[in-house]
């Protein structure tokens, strides 16, 4: 009787076969490389802010310190963003009458806070305490990067768990002797570190890959 | 092929190949529909509420979820265990049930499936047992029973399958060759992969056949077990038992043979294949059900003497179940798993459609009570007993119950509508047999 | 109200600049109470205003926010969505660390008497309130009102606006309407006016009533609480001729005997007295204490107690006079009770060491009998003092019962409802609803649109006690200022601003405070002031003993001859919701009560026997008729009831109290008599229907397992035997979190169970939910019976999760959402769970809770503003369960890190612990030898619950210590 499939029919089933096997493979390939790109994690994407602030400017060119506007840095969990009162100490003598600040004096005026677009915001499960990364040796840069050659703010790391728990597991590497932490710039990480630092992060890493480190 | 091996197999092919069915069938599928769709809604439904639309509680976590799910395990393995062995050993047997007993399985561990991914609180994220590099770098707990039942139900899941497809490979081709329209050759000509039936395709085949029926065996005692263990595990005094593994493998197999009975029984007066499901076939069976029937009982005795041996809590537990709120469970469990297949003593009820219809369902329906007995039985006693509670399941519970005997039914009425329930080539062979005799 | 002042906001600002702490929020309060305040938040932000007619707090928030305190209302870590702002304040708050809570000294009153607290308050959101150490009635310790306090402060049904019959009115058009009124009235004198306030122990409350009394001297007041302590008072007019308050000192007595009440649940001193008792009870150089607790209903005491005798309060006159009598004469009578002798002797042997106590329930001839047995054992001055009563009642005071012939009489013109809910409290022969509508003007004070304010003609919203000004007496007389932690969530009045309008003065609370101060201080003021309001307590302001003397011409009035037949009815506060005033508060509703362990609804308490005799079981209900009204009440079988007795709760049963107090239960106020307003005489009779009760605990045996484990004293428990495990052992380089509790100091009080469900934002699921063995507390506390159900010993037990060594649930969670921390905690991802719900199957203390449901978005959900942030809020489908307050350690640890010291012992304090009156749960590092918890587990009395899993729990409980009966 007739043939019901060409010669090459079998072929093509075989090629078939192949391809899709590939296309799973390479799937899961592409699915793990995703997952860990930059642009997954918003990494360098400015956010729309009210007011176009420069951590060039500010940061960079004029060497103001993080902990100026930053104010409560090494004493909470938060950073702490600047009130409109600290920006007006400058502002009310330079860029007086700048548009672009204008949020800022009406904020001063009427007394409404100002919204920034936060850009490095954790998940409400995820507990992060500035002020004890900070007295401990890990400097605004090893996360937050070259804040002050940053136009507009952007995060120039992924934040994953995975990224936190690469420190977690072993912290001298990156850390920063105190005097360090607040600078932009400097080389290198792990040197130069207080013995009874070094000895208390050997025993502590267990501490710190708890899961109530960050979670409760 | 010869003329006459073909019209041997003619009536069983033709049952797929005809254009029209019988309105029984039909009115089957209909109802089953429903019931498919009903599965469908309490599905969504539990995704979207939460386990809270079922009776489950502190302590009791666990309803008809894991009853069930424990339940169609136990048809899945019981079946599938039964065919590779057939096929093992060649019997006889085989021509006629191998097939269905395959199908069996394999829509059971369908079933099965659902309910682990749907009784999470949080379905969605069932994935996370599966072992994958995430970019919070945590991995399953390989500790834990549930991590080896993932594996052991996709496992199980997948060897099932290929049981039956392996199987059916020749048989497509044969349909393939006997179908009249174009389409439907195609149809069965993609699935057929090909099949000549040459020496060497035959020579792989078989081996193909053997060496999954192979695995089956293995597989079978890992998934009962595993199913056990999850129970096994805890400090729920009832569950704290070594005995569990063997308990859920032994009387799973007779669930699983006494549905096999039920399909077999059925199609055979249904489908008209007497010829194929003969007399003997029928009351080899009945004999098998009723041998693994007194093994459960076996397994029931054993269950007391366990118990008895136990520490306090455990014979607290056991008599609870025996006594408590629960007992009507565990003696519905033993009267129909136990007593009434002994029926099957007498070659009149092993013959008669209706006793292996009656037989078939009760050790089922035995079965799907011991496990309840077990699981909510066995939750009720604790160390504790300021947290005694009781369960009730709602009709959510039920209606999903319900909904994953249709899928069942449905399944089992399209594999019946459109591949040969009877294996031909087996046949074929059976009869060259007794013909060069 | 007050003239519209011109608003300046720098002015305001300058008054808020260099302020902080307490002094910050009094300011704030203030303004915020400003019309002109509001009027320019409205004109600045009018879009959200609108919105804020739904929610109020927005505008709140805003108005916060324009006086350069946004920072203190606005972003918030908990519930903040994931795509919360960034804020930056208008201007910086010297001192101010977002996330950093403040701590408010303040007090709070129940039944009039004074509470210290503490109130912790975050980014402006009062979040959780503790006990305030410095305070004589707390000492560190709160009840169960206190804590669930802060969740009646966010009701979403307290009033918010004027209503005159029922319609919403602007707070113009009120003073629009009183301020004629008001004018009328001071021409009249006051005639025809009648004032209606429940007792109070505040002193500038009490001032404002003698300044209003002089401006209206013919207006007539009136007092009234349906908790009342008329006859302890009528005892004391006639044994002492002059009207006293009693404290007693646990701590003093070597034998304690009480003639019904509840010494650690329902006087206004309990907190003190159940620290006093188990202090006493822990001094290791003295004998312990010997307790007896004669009553009719078990009560808490009695539960510790180390003897119960049950008695129908009919025999309570002739059991008093019978023990009078054996004490004067030495010799007991044989007809009299069989346990009388063990007690006489028992007090004869303490001498002024004894004490004697009635309970508030009891006839004034018991009082009466009760004071002279204290006098005659000389206990006066050791183990009881007498003071001047704490809440006086200055000149002539009415009664409801006067108030209700007036108005029959057509006497009064004008009513003022100032403060409690009268119409639902009233007792039955007395239709207050009706008798108000026959007064011409009525007008009702309170924080609810409830029975009374829907009787009245015009409803104030009456602003609560944590946003207004005030002070309170604490039992002992000693004073507590009162003061805001929040701006008003919702607007209003407090009893002392109304009284101050009333009077005449200006609208400040503050003011009319401070007012008083001044005038007892004279100079010194501010200092003073400054002081009392940081320690939340006035120094040296508890009341001086009078030493009182018996009349000698009183003589114990001969026993009335006892009632035949019938049945003894015994009114009751309620343990959850006390009068009723705590109906709409969730947390109360559905905590366990202590004894029964029903949730969400009050039910009458029978003893066995009683219950056997009218063939009823727990759930069936009866008709109880007493003084022919006939009231259908579920049953609840009480072991240790007295017979012949049925116990009913007050302050169920309401109409009016809001979406979750009304219709649960009944309101036993229907048929409790003004006359015998605590003991009346009824009959009973079987109504044939059943009911379902909610209840979270169904056996109460322990089944002769040993859970709670029981020791003579100086003796201990047998000692575990140390099994083998296969797991390796954890390696714990820095802490060891771990927990003891002595069950010999468990009283059964369920404060630590609200403190942690304010703590750790646990859900409330409501009666359906419990009813299915559902609710989400991580701490229950388990009650045991034992012995003869006649008069049982109870046990108290309370389970939070164990952490154990070797926890079963870590190793059967297949994704690690529940795993072992470096420092032995038991650590609950609830991000990672998927809820397979195997931990808990494999828990053998079930301490595991699963959001079953979306507990979070339900009508018993509580406001997201009183949320810990520190605390993730847990999703649907999720396993949770107590953490040792991981928040807590972490916390402390950051702290400690943060200033480069190790953590000190008692530097971490769980919620639980905290809460305690009794201090019976210990929480501290075992790897320190030296800590609180390590010596307490180095106890003798030591054991872990079902030791014998070797799950190897890090909560270990010290046995309870039983002294043998003295059978005399």
């Amino acid at each position: 009787m007739a043939q019901l499939f060409t010669p090459a029919a079998a072929t093509l089933f075989r090629v078939a076969i192949v391809l899709a096997c590939l296309g799973i493979l390479s799937g899961a390939a592409l699915a793990y490389v995703w997952a860990r790109s930059g642009s997954t994690w918003n990494v360098g994407k400015p956010a729309p802010q009210p007011v176009p602030f420069r951590h060039d400017l500010h940061s960079g060119s004029l060497g103001i310190d993080c902990r100026y506007c930053h104010s409560t840095v090494e004493h909470g969990a938060d950073a702490g963003m600047p009130s409109a009162q600290t920006c007006m100490t400058c502002h009310s003598q330079v860029w007086v009458g700048a548009s672009v600040l204008e949020p800022i004096r009406s904020s001063f005026l009427l007394g409404q806070p100002i919204e920034w677009a936060s850009v490095h915001r954790l998940p409400d499960y995820a507990y992060f305490n500035h002020a004890v990364h900070v007295t401990k040796g890990v400097a605004c840069e090893t996360c937050h990067g070259r804040v002050d050659r940053m136009p507009k703010t952007v995060k120039t790391q992924t934040m994953s768990m995975g990224w936190c728990l690469d420190c977690h597991r072993d912290p001298v590497p990156q850390l920063r002797p105190q005097d360090a932490v607040f600078t932009m710039g400097y080389e290198p990480h792990g040197k130069n570190l207080p013995d009874d630092l070094r000895e208390f992060y050997r025993e502590a890493s267990r501490r710190l890959t708890s899961c109530n480190t960050c979670h409760r | 092929m010869s003329s006459e091996a073909i019209a041997i197999t003619t009536p069983v092919a033709e049952v797929p190949l005809s254009r029209r069915f019988g309105r029984v069938w039909w009115f089957a599928l209909v109802v089953s529909g429903a019931l498919v769709l009903l599965l469908g809604y309490t599905l969504v439904s539990v995704t979207i509420l939460g386990v809270g639309i079922w009776g489950v509680n502190i302590p009791f976590v666990w309803g008809f979820d894991l009853i069930n799910y424990a339940w169609w395990i136990g048809i899945a393995n019981g079946a599938s265990l039964f065919a590779a062995i057939l096929v093992l050993r060649r019997h006889d047997l085989r021509t006629a049930v191998n097939r269905f007993a395959e199908g069996v399985a394999f829509f059971a561990v369908i079933c099965a499936g659902i309910f682990p991914i749907f009784h999470l609180g949080r379905p969605w994220l069932f994935y996370w047992t599966f072992p994958y590099p995430a970019t919070y770098e945590v991995w399953p707990q390989f500790r834990s029973t549930l991590t080896w039942d993932f594996w052991a139900i996709s496992t199980h899941a997948i060897v099932t399958s290929l049981l039956w497809y392996v199987g059916l490979i020749p048989d497509l081709a044969t349909l393939r060759d006997r179908a009249r329209r174009k389409s439907v050759q195609r149809i069965y000509g993609v699935f057929a992969l090909g099949w000549r039936g040459s020496v060497r395709h035959w020579a792989y085949h078989q081996r193909a056949y053997r060496l999954v029926a192979i695995l089956v065996l293995p597989l079978i005692l890992i998934m009962q077990s595993t199913v056990a263990f999850e129970f096994a595990v805890t400090l729920v005094p009832d569950w704290h038992e070594t005995r569990q593994p063997l308990h859920f493998v032994a009387t799973g197999l007779a669930q699983g043979l006494s549905i096999v009975l039920l399909v077999a029984v059925l199609l055979r007066s249904g489908l008209r294949l007497g010829r194929y499901i003969d007399e003997e076939d029928i009351d080899l069976l009945g004999k098998l059900v009723l041998t693994s029937a007194i093994v459960s009982g076996y397994l029931f005795l054993d269950e007391v003497i366990a118990a008895l041996l136990a520490e306090r809590m455990a014979q607290e537990a056991m008599l609870n179940r025996m006594t408590g709120d629960y007992a009507g469970l565990y003696w519905t469990a033993i009267v129909y798993s136990v007593l009434i297949p002994q029926l099957l003593w007498f070659k009149a009820a092993r013959n008669s459609t209706i006793a292996g219809v009656f037989v078939g369902l009760s050790i089922g329906v035995g079965i799907w009570f011991d496990r309840f007995s077990i699981i909510v039985g066995g939750l009720q006693t604790d160390h504790l007993p300021s947290i005694s509670r009781t369960y009730q399941p709602t009709l959510a519970e039920t209606g999903l119950f319900l909904g994953t005997i249709g899928l069942f039914a449905a399944l089992l009425l399209l594999f019946v509508r459109f591949l040969p329930v009877v294996s031909m080539f087996e046949t074929r062979h059976d009869e060259h047999l007794e013909k060069s005799s | 109200m007050r003239k519209g002042a011109h608003f300046d906001l720098e002015a305001m600002k300058a008054r808020l600049a260099n302020e902080d702490g307490p002094r910050l929020w009094r300011s704030l309060e203030e303004l915020a109470d400003l019309p002109e305040v509001r009027r320019y938040v409205e004109a600045e932000f009018p879009d959200i205003v609108q919105a804020a007619t739904i929610d109020r707090r927005t505008l709140l928030r805003l108005m916060s926010a324009s006086l350069a305190l946004g920072g203190l209302a606005a972003c918030d870590g908990g519930s903040a969505g994931k795509n919360a702002p960034l804020l930056s304040q208008s201007h910086t708050m010297p001192g101010h660390v977002p996330g950093v809570p403040l701590t408010v000294a303040t007090s709070l009153p129940l039944n009039g008497f004074g509470r210290g607290v503490l109130v912790k308050v975050q980014e402006g959101r009062p979040i959780k309130i503790e006990g305030n150490p410095l305070h004589p009635a707390s000492l560190g310790a709160t009840d169960v009102f206190a804590q669930a306090e802060i969740l009646s402060l966010y009701d979403p049904d307290r009033s918010d606006a004027p209503l005159q019959n029922g319609v919403e009115r602007t707070w113009q058009e009120l003073t629009g309407f009183i301020r004629p009124v008001r004018n009328e009235l001071v021409v009249a004198e006051g005639k025809g006016l009648h004032i209606l306030m429940p007792p109070t122990s505040s002193p500038t409350l009490l001032r404002l009533v003698a300044q209003a009394r002089q401006l209206f001297p013919l207006a007539r007041w009136h007092s009234f609480s349906p908790i009342d302590d008329d006859n302890r008072r009528a005892a004391g007019m006639t044994v002492f001729g002059h009207d006293v308050d009693l404290v007693y000192d646990l701590a003093q007595a070597d034998t304690i005997v009480t003639l019904g009440g509840d010494l650690f649940a329902e006087e206004p001193g309990h907190l003190r007295y159940a620290a006093d008792y188990q202090a006493r009870r822990r001094m290791q150089d003295l004998a312990l204490p010997r307790a007896f607790a004669v009553e009719s209903r078990p009560s808490l005491f009695g539960a510790r107690a180390d003897d119960r005798i049950p008695l129908r309060p009919r025999d309570f006159a002739a059991f008093a006079q019978a023990l009078a009598g054996a004490l004067e004469t030495g010799s007991v009578a044989p007809s009299d009770h069989p346990s009388l002798s063990r007690i006489a002797d028992a007090l004869r042997k303490a001498g002024p060491r004894a004490l004697v106590v009635a309970g508030r329930e009891q006839s004034a001839a018991v009082h009466a009998l009760a004071y002279a047995i204290n006098m005659r054992l000389g206990a006066f001055g050791s183990t009881i003092r007498a003071i001047e009563p704490v809440r006086p009642s200055e000149g002539d005071v009415g009664t409801l019962a006067d108030l209700a012939d007036a108005i029959a009489a057509g006497q009064v013109s004008h009513l003022v409802v100032l403060g409690g809910n009268p119409v639902y409290t009233a007792p039955a022969d007395i239709d207050l609803a009706a008798l108000i509508h026959r007064v011409p003007l009525s007008l009702h004070l309170g924080q609810h649109r409830d029975e009374t304010a829907s009787a009245c003609h015009w409803h104030i919203p009456e602003s609560h006690p944590l946003e207004s000004w005030g002070d309170l007496r604490a039992f002992d007389g000693a004073v507590g200022l009162r003061q805001p932690v929040t701006l008003p969530l919702k607007p209003g009045l407090s009893a002392e601003e109304f009284l101050g309008l009333l009077a005449g003065q200006a609208l400040d609370g503050r003011g009319l405070v401070q007012a008083t101060w001044r005038e007892a201080w004279g100079e010194g003021f501010e200092a003073r002031w400054a002081r009392s309001l940081e320690d939340g307590v006035m120094e040296n302001s508890a009341a001086l003993s009078l030493d009182v003397a018996m009349r000698d011409d009183w003589r114990p009035e001969p026993a009335a001859p006892v009632a035949s037949g019938g049945i003894d009815v015994i009114f009751a506060p309620d343990p959850s919701v006390w009068d009723g005033t705590f109906a709409n508060n969730g947390w109360l509703q559905e905590l366990p009560k202590p004894l029964t362990k029903q949730a969400w609804g009050n039910a009458a308490l029978i003893a066995p026997e009683t219950a056997a005799i009218f063939g009823l079981s727990t759930g069936d209900t009866v008709d109880l008729s007493v003084e022919g009204r006939v009231l259908r009440v579920p049953v609840w079988i009480m072991p240790g009831h007295a017979p012949g007795t049925v116990t009913l709760t007050l302050g169920y049963g309401r109409q009016r109290a809001g979406r979750i107090g009304n219709d649960i239960g009944f309101d036993a106020y229907a048929i409790r008599p003004s006359q015998h307003s605590w003991i009346a005489v009824g009959k009973i009779r079987a109504a044939g229907e059943r009911v379902a009760l909610v209840s979270t605990q169904q056996h109460h045996s322990m089944q002769g397992r040993d859970i709670v484990r029981v020791v003579a004293p100086g003796q201990s428990p047998p000692p575990e035997k140390e099994h083998p495990s296969l797991y390796p052992d954890w390696p714990y380089e820095g802490h060891a979190w771990g927990m003891a509790i002595d069950l010999d100091a468990c009283i059964g009080c369920n404060a630590c169970v609200i403190a942690c469900q304010a703590e750790n934002n646990i859900a409330i699921v409501g009666p359906e939910e419990v009813a299915k063995g559902r609710e989400m507390h991580w701490l229950r506390v388990d009650r045991y019976y034992g012995g003869d159900p006649a008069s049982p010993d109870t046990y108290f037990q309370p389970v939070p999760c164990m952490h154990c060594e070797k926890a079963p649930c870590e190793v059967v969670c297949p994704v690690n959402a529940t795993v072992h921390s470096s420092e032995g905690i038991n650590d609950m991802v609830y991000n990672r769970c998927v809820g397979t719900r195997t931990c808990s199957n494999n828990c053998p203390y079930k301490v595991r809770r699963f959001n079953f449901l979306d507990y979070q978005g339900t009508d018993f959900t509580a406001s997201s503003d009183l949320m810990n942030p520190q605390v993730t809020v847990r999703d649907r489908g999720v396993m949770e369960k107590c953490t040792y307050c991981i928040q807590r350690i972490g916390t402390a640890r950051a702290d400690a890190r943060i200033e480069d010291r190790p953590l000190r012992d008692g530097e971490v304090v769980t919620a639980c612990q905290q809460a305690c009156p009794t201090k019976a749960i210990a929480f501290g590092d075992v790897n320190d030898r030296d800590s609180a918890v390590s010596r307490l587990k180095q106890d003798p009395r030591n054991y872990a619950l079902l030791g014998a899993l070797n799950t190897r729990p890090r909560t270990t409980y010290l046995a309870r210590i039983e002294q043998p009966r003295e059978d005399g």
